[in-house]
């Protein structure tokens, strides 16, 4: 296999974009890719996004964004899972780099969720859990979040105050990063005041409904050393690919997400590494819940470990293992498939000093854990700058 | 979205009947499978129609054809044959519904559709 280095990147502002397209955020966070990157072609692409057919009656991606970028007849490939789709798209593109069968590739993710209203939004949304066994009985994702949230407050003490710290924190995080859709700091007492969602979890425990596109391009180690070597040389060190049950009834254990586990032991194991050597993380934190359960499913804290840490500040900027210091989805928003591709773009930014205001002090290797449904797919990278 | 009615009645054994599997080898599946694990072959079993609750939320929002129900209580339930289920529990003050609470099935409407009022059946919980 060869080694697979990330060489440019390229989203916009996230938010209720009303003024562009589904194809409009593909094609712009692409192209700022391509201009970033400095690359004159690309020879294939891949498109993450969710459900483009329920929040803009459009599907054949592959098509239509290759189309608008001016790109035709380059491959191009949409991937789906869910809320991971943008991370299974970085997967695949890696895999295309490093088996040699494309130099440069272009992984992006998208997803365009305000033409329709909320109610179109979350049966879309919902269209991630099992729509037989668990939509039909009017069940939600607020409401899948929310039963694991109590499980792991009854297994481990888990406190309303340590979710409402991991929201509080992204808000802080998020209000550094200027392409935020909620660039601003939240109070713990304003998240814990917020309306009721299902019980437990309120609505500053819950990531937003957002437009937005994110790109990057990746290439072959060898080619960033001698020819794109305007940056220092970040490279993919690891990747780890899982599933578990559609249905949340359906798991063992409500207060872990085994399919993060797994991806996560892989990942590790191709990178001869593990969870201490990581020095920061951008996770999927679609509510708050699903941070502490994540950052415990990737050994960074033991179980039950993960609201303590949150609610001392472990995870923080200033922390001993930052997580979402781009403000994760809670502030900076959570397009469903691009989120995954805007988790790199995070850690390369951050691996190559140009995270600004929110920059880490000199890290050298960032993981992105990125998943799809109440935990049904898990794909995990490990990022790491070469001196 | 509309469910077309062959959809829901492929569904309706489950639904109304509580139909699974239980394969050789002693575990549940509900609803039945075409493919089971490690190739094993299964019977047709009828759900326990009593359980406990695993764990529990008070929905403030809902889809919306269930939004004029809200607020209301969600469960994932343990049968006593040890399958589970997710369900809407109902009938109760929303202040007793605690974690390892008995409950038992009731077949109940589970939704009107669309702007005909097309009635949707299915399985709810209430405290046993």
């Amino acid at each position: 296999m060869r080694d697979v280095a990330v060489i440019g990147v390229g989203l916009q502002k996230w938010g209720e974009r009303w003024d562009r397209s589904l194809r409009d955020l593909y094609c712009e966070a692409a192209q700022n890719a391509i201009d970033d990157a400095g690359v004159d072609h690309i020879d294939s692409m891949y498109i993450g996004c969710m459900s483009s057919g329920l929040f803009a009656a459009q599907e054949h991606l592959a098509s239509l964004m290759a189309d608008y970028l001016g790109v035709t007849p380059c491959p191009a490939t949409r991937v789906e899972s869910a809320c991971a789709s943008g991370g299974l798209a970085m997967r695949l593109g890696w895999m295309e780099i490093a088996s040699g069968v494309s130099d440069i590739v272009l992984v992006g993710g998208v997803e365009k969720m305000t033409d329709v209203n909320g109610d179109e939004a979350t049966f879309a949304l919902a269209t991630a859990a099992d729509t037989e066994w668990e939509g039909y009985q009017g069940v939600t994702f607020p409401a899948l979040y929310a039963m694991m949230a109590r499980a792991h407050m009854e297994k481990y003490g888990t406190t309303i105050e340590q979710l409402s710290h991991v929201s509080v924190k992204n808000h802080a995080n998020g209000a550094l990063n200027p392409d935020a859709q909620y660039p601003f700091p939240v109070t713990l007492e304003t998240v814990m005041n917020s309306t009721m969602v299902s019980d437990p979890l309120r609505l500053l425990h819950c990531s937003p409904i957002t437009d937005g596109g994110a790109a990057v391009i990746l290439v072959p180690a060898e080619l960033a050393r001698t020819k794109y070597k305007k940056r220092p040389l970040v490279t993919v060190i690891g990747s780890g690919h899982a599933t578990d049950t559609l249905a949340l009834h359906s798991r063992a254990d409500f207060t872990t997400i085994k399919a993060t586990e797994v991806a996560a032991q892989r990942a590790y194991k191709m990178a001869g590494i593990g969870p201490k050597e990581i020095d920061f993380a951008e996770v999927h934190d679609c509510f708050a819940i699903a941070e502490i359960m994540v950052t415990e499913a990737l050994g960074f804290f033991e179980k039950g470990n993960g609201g303590p840490a949150a609610e001392r500040g472990e995870t923080a900027l200033t922390g001993s293992k930052p997580i979402n210091t781009s403000g994760g989805l809670k502030s900076k928003g959570h397009p469903v498939g691009a989120t995954g591709v805007a988790q790199i773009i995070e850690v390369s930014r951050q691996l190559w000093g140009e995270a600004g205001k929110r920059q880490l002090k000199n890290p050298r290797r960032g993981l992105t854990q990125n998943m799809g449904g109440s935990g049904g797919s898990t794909l995990i990278h490990i990022l790491e700058r070469k001196d | 979205m509309k469910i077309r009615s062959p959809r829901y009645a492929r569904e309706i054994p489950q639904r109304y009947r509580y139909e699974a599997a239980k394969t050789k080898s002693g575990k549940i599946f509900f609803p039945p499978r075409l493919v089971y694990p490690g190739g094993e072959t299964a019977t047709k079993h009828i759900l326990a129609q009593t359980g406990k609750v695993l764990t529990w939320t008070i929905q403030s929002t809902g889809p919306a054809e269930y939004a004029d129900m809200t607020p209301y209580a969600m469960a994932i339930v343990e049968l006593d044959d040890g399958a589970r289920i997710t369900s809407m529990l109902v009938d109760v003050e929303h202040s007793t519904v605690k974690t390892g609470m008995r409950v038992r099935i009731e077949f109940r409407k589970i939704r009107s559709e669309g702007h005909e009022g097309l009635l949707c059946y299915g399985y709810k919980v209430v405290p046993e």
